[in-house]
């Protein structure tokens, strides 16, 4: 029987970070990934990503920033597009748009307004989450340096933070600014991948949360995410991790509360004493582990926690170059997003709701040349049926004939939550392995019993979007996971 | 027996209520599970003595069945409890108890294994969720059969002699946990060899069309060895002789505790001999580990008080008059002439020898008064005759 | 009108403003309560809109109402009677009706009809529910500390709040994961929550009610466990989240509350409407009236939502920038109608039976959570809902004074409603057209309704407003949403019932803890005015 210090279930992003921090201690790490293509969902992430500095500079990775500047464009049913510019973090522009003067300026205010709780959340991100009433010195150490940290704030923007982060965004937008187009481009930001509407209370703290893992409020950062799995992959490569493809973890096997083996879907067991399971939480606890090896009232968590996705992902194939109609072609390197108002937003989520396929989606999307990919949203993963792509396929049709006009779709291909899930064994096909709802974030993700990385199973531990902080493609969830786990072979 | 909806009758009728309600010249009604069960048939203190002198009859129908099937039973039921039950053979009974992931009991009760696809779990608090949720990942049906079985609980030491009369064959040589399929008076029944009296006992289950004939049947004697229909007053009085513990009476059950410090884990209720910790998992384990090593910080002791005034509910204190605990269940155990309980004492006084006090109020021509007594720390298991466990039984 | 100045005036005599200003007479201060109406009572009154009929035409059931005020202000002796009732019910389009009543095992029974597994589960429900009650009990009568501040007042009323939760005993220890259920609690919403316990369509849809009345919530929307949990923290005699009648409706609690603050000497000022807080130097000194009196007092309360308060009375010149747009701010949404109906004789369900108890309590019109959420969807779109969530109640069964012998009284309460709609805005004619939608949605349900309605009074968040004053017609004087509650309520850095202006107090629904009939406002105002005052505030609330 073969024998690893350390398996890696699933060779996504964070399964792979996971792998580069432990090899470099020199432990002997393989990772087993179900796909031919490593890097998971974060092969979704279109051209660009929003990997943290913060990770790179843990990891050592140099990778070469995209020059391109960023531009999101906004589009718009009468063709008057709002487009900003995004220079770094927090250097955003309104290059052209039909916003009032004071809108545009209450615009860049929000954003700003924003950027400054989630640099205050960001510290929060890297580490692992306190549990509260542990007795942990370090835990109360960490909720304390919390709290001093927000008070950091001062008096006015503490107040402001502790009111918008029960908030929904619609509310906040409303109160602000009156042009659709802008408050429909920041209401994709706050419910895309989630499941929750433009009206929904954590809609601000979602965007939020996704602003200080990313770095960037619109998600978009200057690193190629090709480029940071490549040099992932050359650092595991380099400490001679072994990286097996097309392979299937069918079971984990566990003796006496221990991690002892993994049992491939082609029959092989291979022997470790430590696991990290980068397949999401709801997986690796009912399929993998198996409810035998848990608590009863631990199943119960985790069967109530909520995945349920709500982005498709649609690649096109046009007959020629993309040109957006009424837009300059140099921002066509850019992100675009069809979500245009509040209450399309809200009409599309409520479709959802009730597991219906909402005929007028939104949009967002990158152009290469001749090919689109979209996330169209809210697709709802359905559990006793199938999606109609046809259907899907001719609603995003109906939006792109608005802009793209004078080409011919070649040919499309369409992957539902419920692709996902089969893909990429991501239970509900959830974009972040669960929802990102207070209830299911910081110490409480993804439920009570499973927080800081560590699991009821000695020697496993999780490291997917599942866990703190969340989905996206930052990495931190590995580095935290790998450092849990070697803290706690030194204590051992 | 009316058992449909209405809101004018919320307590279900079990099957044998065509008889009770004719016995129970009380009209002193008790709520189990939903049901009405006599509290008091004529006279508690003549049903107790029925129980320990010839036998009495319990209408223990509320009892709630939950009948576990498919190929993973034994292992459900493993992964459910605190004990090892996968050597259980078909035919026996074995006592369990159940607790949550932080080790705290939720309820206990019986087992009975029909054949390693179909076991049957008895016991006094509803389950079933909690049954539903341990079974997910195991290949198992969970089912409430509650309503189609009735139950009888036939307790004393003439209860063999008189199943022997009524041609019950070969009911001497059943041991006791084990349990046996029997003819009586015509009707089939599954015959136990368990109770709660603490004595040498049955309990008898049946279909539900047969109820009437199996009570009958039980009292056609009656001339020459008087059996009595015993309610939950009586009940009471002999489960505390027998050293026998009640979830929401002497602890609450982990599932339904308002407040997380009611309840209570194995250790401190003196059922650390349920717990095998070298099993294979299951829920609370890992925190039971845990709580082995640790020091118990209170725990559920057996008291023999001082006086003859039962001292249920009283403080219990240590010398210098702290408090350390309180008083569960008392009484006057009428076979023991000893004033009896149950009750927490913390880590100082767990010790079988111990002394502590019990502040007692006691009522006396409407005042009360209060009587300081001394309790001795004993076995919580007061009454425990040779006849219990003789096999073949006494005919 | 004779030059009196009085020590405190209220603005404003709803429940809450008699309860402070019973609570200052009683410390022997010279107070006025001053109202724009001929009567008192604000959203607590009974009227007879229809001759021989009393309606509560506004709020219908008392539960939140705190025993300690009630004792406090001797409500008994000046004639309030609570009278609990037994049971409720959800009627199903398919006939059946899911029923609850107090009676534990019938209720098992009730439940187990529709799932088993629901009825148990309903227990586990009703402890952790109980937990949360328990917890947040002692939060209502707290006022809410700053978490910005660095005064020793806030600082310890942070660090109590901390130690209640690590206090090991208070609360029967809660652990981590207790707390973690309380976060998830007030936070979730309410359709997550109750998936967790329940499988039954109509047992979640009859219990998501709670969680929806008054609110500009759907039962999907994060945040609407917590208004589950603000219509079940109430008690009547100790049975915690049980309901009541206030007997001669509820205009009995303010009427018996105007009765104790005359008893202790102080003054109603009825049929007076302020237009305008006078403000000198950023402090407050009195009120004018609509018919240019003018009131002095040296400390003004306003009982008036906070919106009222700082949009209408008090001038934009008098308030900081900040504040005034956070004010503007403030989420106070019409989201329920009511109706009250005038019947000649007893409704006659099809599924529910006469002389069932459940009858007898809140009757729900409700098929699904779904349903509920669509009904929500209706409103945001600006339109009342298709499927409204309907919860009606017939208090003259339980009480004789409501209506002559032989006829009843139904107030029927309608979720949801907007307060503008989206086609061109209310007039009378969609007023009575709305009245009807609601009508033949409870005429379908039972076999003579149709034919029984004496009088209706339609009422929708207009007439709230217009009659009440509630901005926006919303009942609890502002969302209960995270962003408005405890130390955000109403506003960031004024949660503590004070306001920009020297000596203006707030003590409406719009401050801590929040709507219902449930006076704690009105007596944590009191509470922070005697402080400022160092007066002694003897109360058996705490």
């Amino acid at each position: 029987m073969r024998k690893f210090d350390i398996i890696i279930i699933g060779g996504g992003h964070n399964g792979l970070v996971a792998a580069s921090v432990l090899s470099k201690k020199g432990n002997k790490v393989l990772v087993i990934e179900k796909n031919e293509q490593l890097g998971g969902l974060s092969n979704y992430v279109d051209s660009l990503s929003y990997i943290s500095e913060e990770v790179l500079k843990e990891l050592n990775i140099k990778i070469e920033k995209d020059i391109n500047e960023n531009y999101v464009s906004a589009l718009s049913d009468d063709l008057n597009h709002t487009v900003l510019k995004i220079n770094g973090n927090k250097n955003i522009e309104i290059l052209q748009t039909n916003a009032s003067e004071s809108d545009q300026l209450n615009f860049i205010k929000l954003i700003n307004k924003y950027d400054l709780f989630a640099r205050t959340l960001r510290s929060f991100m890297f580490k692992k989450p306190p549990r509260v009433k542990s007795g942990s010195r370090s835990d109360i150490w960490q909720l304390v340096s919390m709290g001093l940290k927000v008070r950091l704030l001062g008096k006015k923007n503490m107040r402001e933070l502790l009111r918008v982060i029960g908030l929904n965004i619609a509310d906040d937008l409303e109160d602000n600014i009156t042009d659709n187009i802008l408050k429909g481009l920041l209401s994709n930001e706050a419910v895309i991948g989630t499941n929750l509407g433009a009206r929904s209370p954590g809609s601000i703290l979602n965007l939020l949360y996704n602003q200080a893992t990313n770095n960037s409020i619109f998600r978009i950062n200057k690193y190629n995410t090709h480029s940071f799995l490549n040099s992932i992959r050359e650092i595991c490569k380099k400490n001679n991790v072994e990286i097996e493809t097309n392979k299937k973890v069918e079971k984990i096997n566990i003796s006496n509360q221990n991690v002892n083996s993994v049992l491939l879907d082609t029959g092989e067991e291979i022997q470790t004493s430590s696991i990290i399971s980068n397949v999401d939480p709801k997986t690796t606890y009912l399929k993998l582990v198996g409810a035998a090896n848990l608590d009863t009232d631990f199943i119960r968590r985790t069967k109530n926690y909520r995945t349920k996705g709500t982005v498709a992902k649609i690649h096109i194939d046009f007959e020629n170059e993309i040109k957006i109609n009424n837009l300059d072609t140099k921002y066509l390197s850019g992100k675009f997003v069809y979500a245009p108002d509040i209450k399309y937003i809200e009409h599309a989520f409520n479709d959802n709701k009730y597991n219906k396929l909402s005929s007028n989606p939104c949009l967002e999307f990158y152009i290469n040349k001749n090919k689109l990919s979209a996330n169209i949203y809210f697709i709802p993963y359905l559990i006793n049926s199938a999606h109609d792509k046809k259907k899907i396929l001719s609603n995003v049709k109906l939006i792109l004939e608005k802009f793209v006009t004078e080409n011919q779709i070649l040919s499309s291909t369409i992957e539902t939550p419920n692709d996902i899930e089969d893909k990429y064994n991501i239970s509900g096909g959830h974009w972040s392995h669960g929802d990102m709802e207070i209830d299911q974030l910081l110490m409480m993700r993804p439920f009570y019993g499973s927080s800081q990385y560590s699991t009821p199973i000695n020697g496993l531990y999780l490291c997917s979007a599942g866990t703190h902080p969340g989905g996206g493609v930052t990495g931190i969830n590995g580095i935290n996971a790998a450092k849990q786990l070697l803290k706690d072979n030194r204590n051992e | 027996m009316n058992n449909s909806f209405s809101f004018t009758k919320p307590l279900l009728e079990t099957p044998f209520h065509e008889r009770t309600y004719e016995a129970c010249y009380n009209n002193d009604w008790y709520r189990w599970a939903g049901y009405k069960i006599a509290r008091e048939y004529s006279n508690t203190e003549l049903e107790y003595t029925a129980m320990r002198n010839t036998a009495g009859v319990l209408d223990i129908t509320p009892m709630h069945k939950y009948d576990i099937k498919g190929a993973d039973a034994i292992k459900f039921v493993d992964k459910l409890v605190t004990r090892n039950v996968t050597e259980i053979k078909s035919g026996q009974v074995m006592y369990i108890i159940w607790c949550n992931e932080d080790g705290n009991v939720i309820d206990d009760g019986t087992v009975f294994c029909f054949d390693s696809n179909h076991l049957r779990i008895f016991c006094a608090e509803r389950n079933l969720n909690w049954f539903s949720d341990t079974a997910i990942g195991f290949d198992v049906e969970v089912e409430d059969v509650s309503d189609t079985i009735a139950a009888l609980a036939f307790q004393g030491p003439l209860s063999c002699k008189i199943l022997n009369l009524l041609n019950v064959k070969n009911i001497e040589n059943l041991k006791p946990f084990y349990f046996d399929d029997f003819d009586l008076n015509g009707c089939k029944v599954t015959i136990s060899r368990t109770g709660f009296s603490g004595d040498l006992g049955y309990e008898i289950w049946c279909k539900n069309e047969d109820a009437i004939s199996v009570w009958d049947s039980l009292f056609k004697f009656n001339r020459d060895y008087k059996v009595l229909p015993a309610g939950m007053n009586a009940l009471e009085m002999v489960r505390v002789e027998a050293g026998f513990i009640q979830p929401n009476a002497d602890f609450m059950s982990a599932e339904q505790a308002l407040r997380p410090n009611r309840m209570r884990n194995p250790f401190e209720l003196g059922m650390g001999w349920l717990v095998d910790l070298n099993k294979n998992y299951f829920t609370g384990k890992k925190n039971l580990v845990d709580l082995k090593k640790k020091t118990l910080t209170k725990k559920l002791v057996g008291l023999d008080i001082q006086g003859d005034k039962p001292a249920i509910g009283s403080v219990l204190y240590d010398k210098n008059k702290k408090e350390i605990g309180i008083v569960t269940a008392g009484m006057w155990s009428p076979s023991l002439k000893s004033n009896i309980a149950f009750g927490y004492v913390d880590k100082d006084h767990m010790k079988i020898g111990s002394k502590v006090f019990a502040e007692i109020y006691h009522p006396e021509e409407l005042e009360y008064k209060k009587i300081w007594a001394e309790c001795s720390v004993v076995k919580k298991q007061f009454f425990n005759p040779p006849r219990r466990h003789k096999v073949p039984a006494e005919i | 009108m004779p030059k009196t100045k009085y020590d405190v005036a209220i603005v404003g005599g709803g429940h809450n403003g008699l309860t402070t200003a019973c609570y200052l007479a009683k410390a022997g201060l010279k107070v006025a309560v001053i109202e724009r109406h001929s009567y008192v009572g604000g959203a607590a009154v009974s009227r007879e809109l229809h001759p021989g009929w009393t309606y509560s035409n506004c709020s219908y059931v008392c539960s939140l109402l705190r025993p300690e005020i009630f004792r406090d202000l001797e409500l008994s002796k000046y004639g309030l009677q609570i009278i609990p009732y037994e049971g409720s019910a959800t009627m199903l389009d398919d006939g059946r009706f899911y029923a609850h009543y107090s009676d534990h095992d019938l209720n098992y029974r009730s439940i187990a009809q529709f799932s088993k597994k629901d009825a148990e589960a309903y227990e586990r429900f009703g402890k952790d529910v109980m937990r949360q009650c328990k917890i947040i009990k002692p939060l209502l009568k707290m006022t809410p500390p700053d978490p910005t501040s660095f005064r020793p007042k806030d600082i310890m009323g942070l660090l109590d709040f901390a130690k209640y939760f690590a206090a090991k005993d208070e609360l029967g220890g809660l652990g981590e994961k207790e707390i973690y259920d309380t976060i998830r609690f007030w936070t979730m919403s309410v359709r997550d929550y109750l998936e967790e316990y329940f499988e039954s369509d109509v047992v979640k849809a009859h219990l998501a009610g709670s969680a929806i009345i008054g609110t500009a919530l759907g039962p999907y929307s994060p945040g609407s466990a917590y208004v589950l949990l603000h219509h079940y923290m109430g008690e009547v005699d100790g049975t915690v989240g049980a309901w009541g009648y206030s007997r001669g409706g509820m205009g009995s609690i303010t009427k018996a509350m105007a009765a104790s603050l005359k008893a202790n000497g102080g003054d109603i000022i009825a049929g007076s409407p302020v237009t305008k807080i006078l403000i000198k130097n950023n402090r407050s000194h009195g009120v004018v009236l609509e018919n240019g009196d003018e009131i002095f007092a040296d400390k003004l309360v306003s009982n008036l939502d906070v919106k009222r308060t700082f949009l209408k009375v008090v001038e934009k010149k008098e308030l900081p920038d900040d504040f005034y747009n956070a004010v503007k701010n403030f989420k106070i949404r019409g989201s329920s109608g009511k109706l009250n109906i005038a019947l000649d004789d007893l409704p006659i369900w099809k599924s529910i039976p006469e002389g069932d108890p459940a009858g007898t309590g809140d009757l729900h019109i409700t098929q699904s959570i779904e349903e509920m959420e669509g009904a929500y969807d209706d409103w945001k779109d600006g339109r009342w809902s298709q499927f409204p969530y309907v919860d009606m109640c017939i208090p003259s069964i339980n009480d004789p004074t409501m209506a002559p012998q032989g006829k009843h009284y139904m107030s029927v309460f309608v979720q949801y409603v907007p307060y503008n709609l989206a086609d061109g805005g209310w007039t009378e004619e969609k007023r009575l057209e709305f009245g009807k939608h609601v009508m033949s949605r409870i005429g379908s349900y039972s076999e003579n309704f149709n034919d029984i309605i004496k009088h209706a009074e339609i009422r929708t968040p207009k007439e709230l407003e217009k009659e009440v004053g509630l901005t926006e017609g919303n009942i609890f004087q502002g969302e209960l949403t995270m962003d408005q509650l405890m130390f955000n309520r109403p506003i960031p850095g004024y949660a503590q019932y004070k306001t920009p202006i020297k000596n203006l107090y707030m003590c409406g629904s719009s401050t801590h803890p929040g709507g219902g009939v449930m006076g704690a406002p009105g007596a944590n105002a009191a509470r922070e005015i005697l402080i400022d005052l160092k007066k002694q505030f003897n109360s058996h609330y705490i």
